[in-house]
């Protein structure tokens, strides 16, 4: 009788304990997660690129020790990573060129809709404008009002027009569809083209770039600081021999041990399996649209920075062909000198070209990519992909984006093994 | 000559204390980068003595050892349950566990009990098939559980630890299946 008491005071200070020890842990572990909140990405981010490098370090049949295989990645990470990074930068319009673009989609993409329309030359319009017209002026305007350059910009563009910053004067070609856009706003360009008013506003932009360069320097040690994080993580987790499963194993109760294990081996087969599947088939898009592009003549720095916003893009169903196709068509109304390999292609044609290395990347990547590299691993349907990206993004950002679809697939295998296993080892 | 004489003169003939030799092991073993300690030495001698393992060499234990967990049992605590799909092996490091099946509203049938190096739940190393009998820990019970899951990953990394494992499994399978055979022979004479 004693010892059923004894046993039941135990008990109840074991739960009281268990409680009380639980409570202070997620206390502390909250937070710790709220002060260290710049440092979540990074380190998540550094655990996830560690994850994905796993199969690589672990792989069977190579002589060299598992330390130099993790070095080697490490190193081919960072030369792709400096290199990549350097190959897009490089291949990212500057700012001379972005005002440039600018400056040719607004004034090409007027030129296109009214020859379209038949508005050209004093034309009152053809058929297709008089059904069509009264929708499409508005859209067409607002696109037009969109691409305008603000007052900056056009100082910008006009110290440009002379060689500004070292840099080659901007065309002759480009400066006239310049003064086409202003004349069609009804600009005051002689205005704009007053030098006092010019020198006045570079003096202005250099003086504003000197006083940003001290706060530059510590944004970037402060970056630098936070993104330390990043290579740690990496380096740890990729080096991990399952001390962290086992750490956190210990925590779990024996009745659950078996099932939290399955859980757990569950989840890493498919998100593994799904995550990288993806990401293949993600970089076999953008690779399959860049050279689709390039070859169709485009210049290889458009082609490269399309591919690579469709590739990026692939993981959310339809929508990286869907990015593709919409900035690839852009890029056509205003291609001009287009060189292509194929000789039937040229600026007039360019964009029914690029409708069709859409569609013929978008058949590959259903009949080859999808079946050879994603498999059955996971079947999400695509709603909820789309539904989990956009939420994702709309409630955490950046973040939110890039773990939308790891988190998808995390939910669905827990809840599935959670359910079965439940169930199979008696717990309900 | 007895084993503490032969310890005795061992350390006779070695000029460094005990104390300093020890620290001399374990410095050398963290500059040898292999995180190993006397804790990890400790289960590494105690895998050796399991058949699964007798015919491992050290660092191919040193394989083995990070894949298993350890678990510690309650007295009449379950490690696991009949029909309960099985995931591991449990290799008892101490305690006793017994092994048996339980029966509707009676006491359940023993069928064995498992000390320190025996193992239970062997099977599950080859299917996920459900346990044929439940595993309670008899007092205090310390297990090391390995996985399937783990094995299967190790035989892609390490195919010639887990031959070894799985032959020792297969000899331990079929000594059982010669056992049962002569124990259903015995039975069908005395009915005869």
């Amino acid at each position: 009788m004693l010892l059923a008491e004894q046993q039941k005071s135990r008990k109840l200070r074991r739960v009281l304990f268990y409680t009380g020890f639980s409570t202070v842990i997620f206390i502390t572990v909250l937070g710790l997660l709220y002060g260290l909140r710049p440092m979540l990405l990074p380190f998540v981010l550094g655990s996830f690129l560690a994850y994905l490098c796993k199969p690589l370090v672990t792989f069977r049949g190579s002589p060299v020790k598992k330390y130099m295989r993790a070095g080697g990645i490490i190193l081919i990470l960072v030369t792709t990573i400096y290199w990549g990074g350097k190959l897009v930068r490089d291949s990212l319009p500057s700012e001379k060129e972005k005002l440039v673009l600018k400056v040719r989609l607004q004034y090409r993409a007027s030129e296109r809709y009214a020859a379209l329309m038949g508005l050209t030359a004093g034309g009152k319009g053809n058929l297709a404008y008089k059904f069509l017209g009264q929708d499409l002026d508005p859209i067409v305007a607002k696109a037009v009002e969109s691409l305008k350059l603000s007052d900056d910009e056009k100082q910008l563009f006009l110290l440009y027009v002379g060689g500004y910053k070292n840099e080659e004067p901007i065309q002759e070609k480009y400066y006239d569809y310049y003064l086409s856009n202003i004349k069609a706003q009804k600009a005051d360009v002689e205005k704009m083209k007053q030098t006092n008013q010019a020198s006045i506003s570079a003096a202005g932009v250099a003086k504003s770039e000197g006083t940003a360069e001290g706060s530059n320097l510590a944004e970037k040690i402060h970056l630098f600081t936070t993104w330390l994080i990043f290579p740690l993580s990496f380096a740890f987790i990729l080096l991990d021999k399952g001390q962290i499963v086992h750490f956190f194993m210990r925590i779990v109760p024996n009745r659950y041990f078996e099932l939290v294990y399955s859980v757990v081996e569950n989840v890493d087969e498919a998100l593994g399996k799904y995550i990288r599947g993806t990401l293949i088939e993600c970089l076999l898009v953008g690779l399959s649209l860049m050279i689709g592009f390039y070859v169709s003549g485009m210049e290889f720095k458009v082609a490269l920075i399309i591919g690579l916003i469709g590739g990026l893009t692939n993981a959310i169903p339809f929508v990286g062909t869907f990015i593709a196709c919409i900035v690839g068509a852009a890029y056509s109304l205003i291609a001009e000198d287009v060189h292509s390999i194929l000789p039937f292609i040229d600026a007039n044609n360019l964009m029914i070209a690029v409708i069709v290395v859409v569609m013929i990347t978008h058949l590959l990547d259903n009949a080859v990519f999808q079946p050879l590299v994603v498999g059955s691993a996971v079947n999400i349907h695509p709603l909820v992909v789309i539904v989990g990206v956009f939420g994702g993004s709309m409630m955490f950002g950046f973040a939110g984006l890039i773990f939308a679809i790891p988190t998808i697939v995390v939910t669905k295998v827990v809840i599935e093994t959670f359910y079965t296993g439940i169930k199979e080892y008696r717990i309900i | 000559m007895s084993p503490g004489a032969t310890a005795k003169e061992s350390s006779n003939s070695n000029p460094l204390p005990q104390e300093k030799r020890t620290a001399l092991r374990i410095f050398w073993g963290q500059l040898r980068g292999n995180g190993r300690n006397n804790w990890d030495a400790d289960k590494i001698k105690f895998l050796k003595k399991i058949p699964f393992f007798e015919n491992l060499r050290r660092k191919q234990l040193e394989e083995v050892a990070t894949l298993v967990y350890e678990r510690d049992y309650e007295e009449n605590e379950y490690i696991f349950e009949v029909s309960q799909p099985g995931a591991a092996l449990f290799i008892v490091q101490y305690g006793e566990v017994s092994v048996e099946i339980p029966r509707d509203d009676e006491e359940p049938t023993q069928l064995a009990v498992v000390g320190k190096h025996q193992f239970v739940g062997e099977l599950a190393l080859l299917d996920e098939a459900p346990r044929s009998a439940s595993a309670r820990a008899l007092g205090k019970t310390k297990v090391f559980a390995l996985f399937r899951k783990d094995l299967d990953r190790l035989s892609e990394t390490h195919p010639d630890i887990t031959s070894h494992i799985y032959r020792a499994l297969a000899i331990i399978v079929g000594n059982r299946l010669k056992a049962t055979n002569e124990l259903i022979d015995k039975k069908l004479k005395l009915v005869g």
